[in-house]
């Protein structure tokens, strides 16, 4: 009996042993592999915010902070070293400001792809209203990347199953023709998208236009004129078209809904102030500060805090006194001002920041100005006039001002002189809002023109604002300590090492092409 | 419970009633054979009783009331063979012990729990016994091993419970690199909990070691090939402490207390102090003046009086600040053991205040353990049950602070922070906190219930034929909680209105809840048998792992109320998170062994896992190992006569294990859009984004692979022990995270890639040159040298950056894997020079318009591996009558690792490197500067005033970078003990077994090269796995220990 039960042990070992060599390798016991702390499927309704918020978080962010400082708005501080490179124009191929890796991941693989994912989602359902944002957004992100880098993956992003290692296509031929048939899909569905919207209001999951897809066409055909304008020649037609047409944006698109709390702010306040250990970084640059003190600009208090020495507090004072409550420093980095007479940081003035300030894709002066400079360019000086005076307005109106003042004074519209009114009132009115805008339309129209290894003032000993002997207020100078030779100034950023080290088209594309920050873009 | 306490003691009062009407007396001498010395301490038993001795000074024994009935007494001593011989009564006898030549007895615990002959083994396996481990009682299991196992590298010199990293033969695998933890045959826990400001310790640290027998490290994959998937790197074989079947009942008391200071801080320059450039009041850096000595004002203008100091070297202001911690370490245990049942309980307490200021930084651990075991008929029953509580409260960040002063600034005097001189307000630096506010004001705390242990039933089927049931446990569940305070200023006030880069803050606090368990599971068939000359032996098993992971917390970063931790003091949101996982592994297992004449082994083992972790369908993975000893000196003829040797075994043995992978590899997800500080919900608006991993379905187990051989001697009576193996470990498949180009919509995929390599030798030598009546002295040595080699990557790629903490680099010093270079070379931004051949100038440095250099943006330099050129442990014992002297000591020659530290005296000032050309103004030379795109002779002075950037600042001068990569090597004396054991006589009256008293000393010093006078070279706050090899952070200064022990036996 007693052996018995020993050889029914063994077998029954034997038998678990067996069981489990034939059962395990397709068992429900192991099958447990899926990640329970996230969904595994995600709605157009889930990816649309998300796309959103992907759109402002490096736009509003490094792309804000590049533009700032690239304009000279801004200049680093003395007492600190942050941004240092990005002011002295100095890139790498993997910095996140100059925004060349943070742009290029996020704009593909977290804004793209989402967009990808919801396009093919909401044509699904039927979600028209969602598809529309989209598909703008999916335009937006392409055209950032296309305007911040020349030819980019285009035709082949996004398809890692068939294409692991996506092609370079042409700015000029591929990217822009596709972007322009991006745009004039998402406003062919504004019809079903306003029907779409009545059955599923897209409410707070639209940040920038509460669901209204009336603003996303007229955004849309905005940033069609905004593309026609880089080549007025080849686009001369549709510019004509899209004028008479009517319909483009004359508002704000921008997030605003931003919360005291971290991480839910504006991205820039975010990291330059609530999260970084110190708050003096970014500082107002003599280039901007002078010429905007010279045409007594009162936005100079919505977008400077006053100095630390400032005599006067009330706004009333403060805008009569202008030249003694605000003070810039020289531009460049930190380590380009080292000398004896170091103006003490007190006595200039930091950019200002708030957690609730807007995210903006287009500012409502850049809107008009963009239908000024159409005007201009096909001769027609009374409605540039027009337009451009509504820009001056719209950019006072900004800060809650009345620009009216400005528009027969300061900013008097020149029509001999029509595009260097406006690419002036460009570069004001991007202060404040979407400023790498900024840089790339200054690019465009070399307007404000860069004077080159010269210096604003003649030095940095605070409110003594005489300037260098040739200098002319309202040019670009060369940051001191600049890694580009004298007068050179970015006119692209750099192809990311994330791209050029793990796509071989892209390294292919880079051997032939060169990587350079200097080098025009087609429409340059 | 209490019944079977009245049992036990009933038992032990039977066993002492035994004494039967009819005794004699035996007594007798032993003595060596060797030199015939008489031989003190042996143990003499009468067999079948419990009578027994000690041998005394001139090895005699007395042995009163001896049955006549007795037969035999068995004696026996350390180092020596055991003998059994006929008692004879009424005269003196006379035993002769000889050299235990062959270590014969000697049984390891071999995987899943086998025991094994020492001899048999084919593979290396290093074991230390409970004495060794315990010589500096240090509280913690694994620094008791450090230095004293060949190819076993352990680091961890920080304060107590701190992590500590253990790498068997070198970095083998970019995921893991984690030996194996199993104690008495199953696995354990040994997850690091903290982060990179603060180390809660490692799974291992609960393990007291009072409670420990002895620890067996084994190395090669076939050693480890058993125990599967996990024992890749690697396993560490913890065996507790079992009751003997002696009938006897044990109870020891084992106290000691130590006193902990600072062993190592960075040293400071001495000749320049407070400014930045020139003299500043506000400044916390050291690029001021040349110190004069003279009185000189500082800190906050608005104090009255001001503050007044001599404008002079502190000497100790970082070293000063610490206090003498105090470490009490306690432990009971009771031990009672017979052939049918045995049991052990025990209890340790460990209680630390460490070297912070206050009670900055305090340790508790109470460990609870009940083992034991009961035979019945043809059923064996062991069981443990530990339970272990801890208390932690550890401060953040201070030792930053303390790197953030001036070299004449004296932290010491500004312990009272609630003093206006000293307060947040008036603090004399803009640009740093008062420390010892940040003690007590920015801290975490940490509390845990862990409970492990296992249950076996062991049944013998045949004679030769047993089945075991194993069921491990062990579960985890902790809290931890930050605090930091929220911090105002005074309006107008000093910091307030200094524009420094210290701000306000809002106040931080969490709270999360963890939950660690692991289930194991084994059921073994084991059998062997005796044909002829041949034995075999054999093994089938099937294994069962599960292992889980959960938590949930939440944090609130905006405190309303200063001094109130809680989530609803805010007027913005407490964040809630959480997050949970789970894997399976289950495995079948089998083993042969086959023995000829007790000279020839060979032993071969197969496994089989499916992995949960792995694509189903497709989780399955097979491995196995063969490995083979030959005792020399008995299979040779020739060899058996020598008498000088007493063992000489040759070795090979080849082997594989798996490792699978990560959780949740296999399938895609989405999550919260939260990147670059935008982190949705945001006004109302939530939102999913994929989760760009490109999900793996061929994902393949990561396999290693390794050769060994290896030689083995005992010689001169076991007086001279030597051990050699040399090694060739491949592991191919690593499974990493590879970076995908962001176009293609994923930024990564895991997958299979690469291989690499680590070829190495261990030799261990152990020499007893002196062994007489009132001497003994021996001396032991390890020497470990491993090439490790990155053979391939993937796609032709040609570098891998290793992640450090969760960055690509830290300062600009990356961690990569590089083809053809060693594993972990560190890489770094080269300076510009003229890379054009055809140029005059080709190779000068280009500096700027301010005559700095600058870092290219092309070029880099890689300056070396992480990994040792070699490590050498050193132990030696002393014994003089009564008393014995122990000394460990280890000795790092090599490798590199990055310095936080560095950097951040560098910035400041205080590096001692900072005063190079006394900080005179210079021009760089060999350099060129650019006037009109064209390189001419650089003639751009840097000013003195300058020399915070050019000496101070990689951003200006890319070689300060360099100096942040320092070395690694280091000497550390790493235990020290004197011990004096009680005379038996003494020890009796006392009523005692045993009474020993110890001075105990641990970290004694450390010797680093003299460039290198940072940091202890031990301390990472990276964890401890490959990312630890990059080096530190600021995370902790290293300690020393030293006082004094009482061992007491009743």
């Amino acid at each position: 009996m007693k052996k018995y039960r020993n050889w029914g042990m063994l077998l029954l070992s034997a038998t678990l042993l067996i069981s489990t060599m034939t059962s395990c390798s397709e068992s429900d016991y192991l099958d447990i592999n899926y990640n329970p702390n996230y969904p595994a499927d995600a709605s157009c309704k889930n990816l649309v915010p998300s796309i959103e918020a992907s759109t402002v978080a490096v736009m509003g962010l490094y792309a804000k902070l590049t533009g700032d400082m690239w304009c000279q708005y801004c200049t680093q501080g003395n007492s600190t070293n942050q941004y240092n490179d990005l002011c002295a124009y100095a890139s790498t191929t993997a910095t996140s400001y100059p925004p060349v890796t943070s742009l290029w991941q996020n704009s593909y693989a977290h804004a793209l792809e989402d967009c990808k994912l919801a396009l093919a989602d909401a044509e699904k359902s039927g979600m028209w209203n969602y598809w529309m944002i989209a598909k703008v957004l999916q335009a937006y992100h392409f055209l950032t990347l296309t305007d911040s880098y020349g030819d980019i993956p285009f035709t082949e992003a996004l398809n890692i199953a068939e294409y692991p290692n996506p092609k370079f296509d042409s700015s000029k031929d591929v990217v822009y023709p596709g972007i322009l048939q991006l745009l004039d899909e998402a406003i062919g569905k504004e019809s079903d998208a306003a029907a779409a919207e009545k059955q599923n209001a897209l409410g707070v999951n639209d940040c920038f236009f509460g669901g209204d897809m009336s603003k996303w066409a007229a955004f849309a055909r905005s940033l069609k004129l905004k593309m026609y304008l880089k080549s007025y020649e080849t686009y001369s037609r549709q510019i004509s078209e899209l004028l008479g047409a009517g319909g483009l944006l004359e508002e704000d698109c921008a997030w605003t809904t931003w919360e005291d709390a971290t991480n839910k702010s504006n991205p820039f306040y975010e990291f330059n102030i609530r999260q970084l250990n110190t708050t003096e970084n970014v500082r107002a640059c003599h280039t901007f500060l002078e010429y905007m003190l010279d045409k007594k600009d009162l936005r100079i208090m919505y977008i400077y805090e006053l100095a630390g020495v400032a005599p006067y507090t009330t706004e009333a004072d403060v805008a009569e006194h202008l030249e003694e409550c605000y003070e810039g420093l020289i531009c460049g980095p930190n380590s380009g001002k080292v000398s004896t007479t170091v103006a003490p940081i007190r006595s200039t003035s930091r950019l200002r920041q708030r957690y609730d300030d807007p995210v903006y894709l287009m500012n409502a002066a850049e809107c008009e100005l963009m239908i000024a400079e159409a005007y201009a360019r096909a001769g027609n000086a009374p409605q540039a006039k027009i337009y451009y005076d509504k820009a001056i307005l719209a950019g006072f109106s900004r800060w809650g001002l009345d620009g009216s003042a400005f528009v027969e004074g300061a900013y008097k519209f020149d029509s001999s002189n029509m595009l260097t009114c406006i690419g002036m009132q460009y570069w004001v009115c991007f202060a404040g809002a979407n400023s790498y805008d900024g840089w790339i339309t200054r690019n465009r129209l070399d307007i404000p023109a860069v004077q080159g290894d010269i210096t604003v003032r003649v030095d940095e000993t605070p409110y003594n604002r005489t300037l260098t002997e040739g200098y002319t207020l309202g040019t670009l100078v060369d940051p001191l300590g600049s890694a580009l030779n004298a007068g050179e100034y970015p006119l692209r950023l750099l192809y990311p090492t994330a791209s050029t080290l793990y796509n071989t088209a892209a390294d292919e594309y880079v051997q032939q092409n060169g990587n350079s920050m200097v080098k025009p873009l087609w429409w340059e | 419970m209490r019944r079977k306490l009245l049992m036990l003691l009933s038992f032990f009062l039977m066993g002492m009633g035994l004494v039967s009407a009819q005794t004699s007396t035996v007594t007798g001498i032993v003595v060596s054979e060797e030199d015939s010395e008489p031989i003190v301490g042996a143990s003499v038993l009468v067999e079948g009783t419990t009578l027994g001795a000690v041998t005394d000074v001139d090895g005699k024994f007395k042995i009163a009331n001896v049955p006549s009935s007795a037969k035999n007494l068995r004696v026996s001593y350390i180092g020596l063979q055991s003998k059994s011989l006929p008692i004879l009564f009424g005269s003196m006898m006379h035993i002769v012990l000889k050299a235990d030549a062959e270590l014969l007895d000697e049984v390891v615990v071999t995987a899943m729990g086998i025991s094994k002959q020492a001899k048999t083994l084919g593979y290396a396996a290093s074991t230390a016994k409970a004495e060794e481990l315990t010589v500096a009682k240090s509280g913690s299991l694994m620094s008791g091993l450090q230095g004293k196992m060949a190819g076993v590298q352990i680091t961890g010199g920080g304060v107590t419970g701190t992590s500590q990293k253990v790498l068997i033969r070198g970095i083998s695998s970019v995921s893991s690199n984690n030996p194996l933890y199993i104690v008495d045959g199953v696995p354990i826990n040994n997850d690091r909990i903290g982060n990179n400001t603060v180390d809660f310790g490692n799974g291992a640290n609960d393990i007291n070691p009072e409670d420990i027998e002895n620890v067996t490290v084994l190395k090669g994959a076939s050693a480890t090939a058993l125990y599967g998937a996990r024992a890749a790197n690697g396993v560490i074989m913890i065996t507790t402490k079992k009751p003997a079947a002696d009938k006897k009942v044990n109870i020891t008391y084992d106290g000691s207390l130590t006193l902990t200071d600072v062993l190592r801080v960075p040293m400071t320059q001495n000749l320049f102090g407070q400014g930045w450039g020139s003299w500043s009041n506000e400044e916390n850096g050291s690029w001021g003046p040349r110190l004069d000595g003279r009185i000189h004002w500082y800190g906050s203008p608005n104090l009255d009086p001001l503050l007044e100091k001599p404008f002079s070297y502190v000497k100790n202001n970082i070293r000063d600040f610490y206090q003498t911690g105090t470490e009490w370490n306690n432990n009971v245990s009771l031990r009672y053991g017979d052939e049918k049942v045995g049991i052990t309980a025990s209890y340790g307490n460990v209680k630390s205040n460490g070297i912070t200021p206050n009670d900055g930084d305090t340790y508790q651990r109470n460990t609870f353990s009940l083992r034991g075991y009961t035979n019945i008929k043809n059923f064996h029953l062991d069981m443990s049950m530990n339970y272990v509580r801890k208390d932690m409260r550890r401060s953040r960040d201070i030792y930053m602070e303390l790197l953030q002063g001036a070299s004449d600034i004296s932290f010491s005097q500004m312990k009272d922070y609630n003093d206006e001189r000293y307060n947040p307000d008036n603090y004399f630096t803009l640009y740093a906190y008062n420390p010892y506010w940040m003690v007590d004001n920015n801290y975490s705390k940490y509390q845990d219930n862990r409970f492990y242990g296992k249950l076996e039933v062991a049944y013998d089927i045949l004679k030769d034929l047993k089945l075991i049931g194993r069921v491990g446990g062990d579960f985890i569940d902790y809290v931890n909680r930050n605090y930091e305070s929220k911090l105002t200023w005074t309006e107008g006030s000093y910091q307030a209105t200094g524009n420094g880069t210290t701000n306000p803050e809002p106040g931080y606090y969490s709270k999360h809840r963890y939950n660690r368990s692991q289930i194991d599971v084994s059921v073994l068939l084991t059998g062997n048998h005796q044909f002829g000359d041949f034995s075999v032996g054999g093994t089938l098993g099937w294994n069962l792992n599960e292992r889980s992971y959960d938590y949930v917390g939440a944090y609130n970063e905006m405190l309303d109320v200063d001094g109130w931790y809680a989530f609803n003091n805010t007027s913005a949101y407490s964040i809630a998170e959480e997050s949970t996982e789970k894997r399976r592994l289950i495995g079948v297992l089998g083993q042969i062994e086959l023995g000829y004449k007790d000279w020839l082994f060979l032993n071969g083992s197969v496994r089989n896992d499916w992995s949960s972790t792995l694509p189903i369908g497709n989780n399955s993975f097979f491995y196995g190992g063969v490995n083979a000893s030959a005792l020399l000196n008995q299979a040779i003829p020739a060899l058996k006569g020598i008498k000088a040797i007493d063992l000489l075994k040759i070795r090979a043995a080849v082997g594989q294990t798996g490792n699978d992978a990560n959780v949740y590899m296999t399938n895609s997800y989405y999550v919260p859009y939260k990147y670059y500080y935008t982190y949705l919900p945001i006004g109302g608006a939530s939102g999913l984004t994929e989760y760009n991993r490109l999900p793996n379905t061929d994902l393949k187990p990561e396999i290693t692979t390794e050769y060994e051989f290896g030689l083995n001697a005992a010689l001169f009576g076991n007086r001279v022990n030597f051990d050699i193996a040399w090694y060739n470990r491949q592991t191919k498949n690593q499974i990493i995270s590879a970076t995908l180009a962001p176009e293609t919509g994923y930024t990564s995929n895991t997958r299979n890639v690469g291989k690499l390599e680590n070829k190495g030798v261990e030799i261990a030598l152990n020499i007893t040159p002196i062994r007489t009546k009132n001497w003994e002295w021996n001396i032991g040595t390890t020497f470990s040298k491993n090439w490790s080699k990155v053979k391939e990557l993937w796609d032709g790629l040609e570098e891998y950056t290793i992640g450090v903490g969760g960055y690509s680099s830290i300062r600009g010093v990356s961690y990569v894997l590089k083809v053809g270079e060693p594993i972990g070379v560190f890489k770094l931004p080269a300076a510009a020079t003229v890379i054009d051949e055809s140029s005059p100038y080709y190779g000068y440095n280009i500096v700027n318009t301010n005559g700095f250099l600058q870092a290219s943006t092309t070029e880099y330099d890689y300056l070396g591996s992480s990994q040792p050129d070699f490590v050498m442990g050193f132990t030696t014992n002393l014994k003089y009558k009564n008393f014995k002297l122990s000394a460990t000591g280890d000795w790092h020659k090599g490798g590199l690792m990055y310095s936080e530290t560095s950097y951040i005296t560098h910035f400041n000032g205080n590096s001692t490197e900072t005063v190079f050309n006394e900080r005179d103004s210079f021009v760089y030379p060999h350099s060129v500067k650019t006037v009109n795109g064209q390189y001419v002779e650089n003639n751009i002075p840097v000013y003195y005033y300058n020399m915070y950037a050019a000496q101070g600042n990689y951003n200006y001068n890319p070689y300060v970078r360099r100096q942040f990569v320092v070395s690694r090597s280091y000497f550390k004396l790493r235990e020290l003990a004197l011990t004096y054991d009680f005379p038996k006589s003494i020890a009796k009256k006392l009523s005692m077994q045993h009474l020993s008293v110890s001075l105990v000393g641990h970290n004694l010093f450390l010797i680093t090269p003299k460039k290198q006078n940072y940091i202890d070279p031990e301390s990472s706050n990276f964890g401890n796995d490959i990312d630890s090899e990059f080096g530190e952070t600021m995370g902790s200064v290293s300690t020393r220990n030293y006082g004094v022990n009482v061992k007491v036996v009743f």
